[in-house]
């Protein structure tokens, strides 16, 4: 495991800076022909390369342990604002590479399955766009989505609120 | 920091939705503001229970490990299974990539010892679309 050189992980990224001004798929490829041929199919997949070598192609998938490893090796969103997510309120001082992977996975999987049950509330509710109703109509029925509670707090109407918050004045004088 | 930056990329976010929902799906633009914030705020909820467990456990640093706990403690065992998997491939592929480097060490750019060096070349893409 690579862990005890971490910091480096931001260096990295800022070592690759120039790139940021461009559309990014087109430059630097002349060094990885490889992440050219994955970045003009999805360009926002990004992957995780050992793939310096020509064996992570991403057409040709292969299976194992039920996982494909292409798969296990696309990340959807960058490492380093990842690692800023998780430094921001956190007291974790270190964190290790392999950590910030697999938030980075997971963090794919809330967003599909969140994603897929607001669709589903939308359908219910005979809608051709997923509103924000929607996320707070799953959330607020999910008991897992508790934690989201005071990010997707269902709407009130303004009179319905000051109603409420008369009644609780009430209860208190 | 800037706001933007406290935050996943909503480009990203707007274009897995697309992927994993059906083609005649649509998406508010709050919705997906929402759905960029929830992520974030996930991300904090399964750091911070893996950060308490390293403090308990006078650790410093955290790892995939407590973050494989952490997302099974707080009742999100679906995730808990499938990012067990990609643990698993992900230090599978360290391990040859550490292999592949002490057996050739040329100085290609792309045999750096750090899994990032692959891919951080298009990272910033994501980065710079954040910014758009």
């Amino acid at each position: 495991m690579v862990s005890s050189k971490k910091p480096k992980n931001d260096g990295i990224n800022k070592a690759v800076g120039p790139n940021t001004g461009s559309s990014g798929s087109k430059t630097k490829k002349s060094k990885k022909p490889n992440v050219k041929a994955t970045v003009e199919k999805e360009t926002e997949v990004y992957e995780i390369s050992e793939s310096s070598s020509s064996e992570a192609r991403r057409d040709e998938p292969k299976e194992s342990n039920g996982v494909v490893v292409e798969d296990a090796k696309m990340i959807r969103f960058p490492m380093n604002r990842i690692r800023r997510i998780m430094r921001s309120d956190n007291s974790a001082p270190q964190i290790m590479q392999d950590a910030v992977f697999l938030v980075n996975k997971a963090t794919e999987l809330f967003i599909e399955k969140f994603s897929e049950e607001a669709y589903g509330s939308s359908v219910k509710d005979k809608k051709k766009f997923i509103h924000y109703k929607h996320l707070s109509s799953v959330v607020s029925n999910e008991e897992r989505y508790e934690f989201l509670a005071d990010c997707v707090p269902e709407k009130l109407k303004a009179e319905v609120a000051l109603e409420e918050w008369e009644r609780a004045m009430a209860d208190v004088g | 920091m800037a706001d933007e930056d406290r935050l996943l990329p909503i480009a990203n976010v707007g274009r897995l939705m697309k992927q994993i929902l059906p083609s005649n799906a649509k998406i508010s633009k709050e919705a997906k503001q929402t759905v960029q914030e929830c992520a974030t705020e996930f991300i904090s909820f399964v750091t911070c229970e893996a950060s308490d467990k390293c403090h308990r456990e006078n650790r410093k640093t955290v790892n995939g490990d407590d973050i494989w706990w952490a997302l099974s403690t707080l009742g999100l065992d679906n995730y808990a299974d499938a990012v067990g998997r990609y643990l698993h491939k992900y230090r599978e592929a360290e391990r040859e990539r550490a292999e592949n480097n002490k057996s050739s060490n040329d100085s290609g750019n792309e045999r750096e010892p750090n899994i990032t060096s692959g891919y951080s070349r298009v990272l910033e893409k994501g980065s710079s679309s954040s910014a758009r």
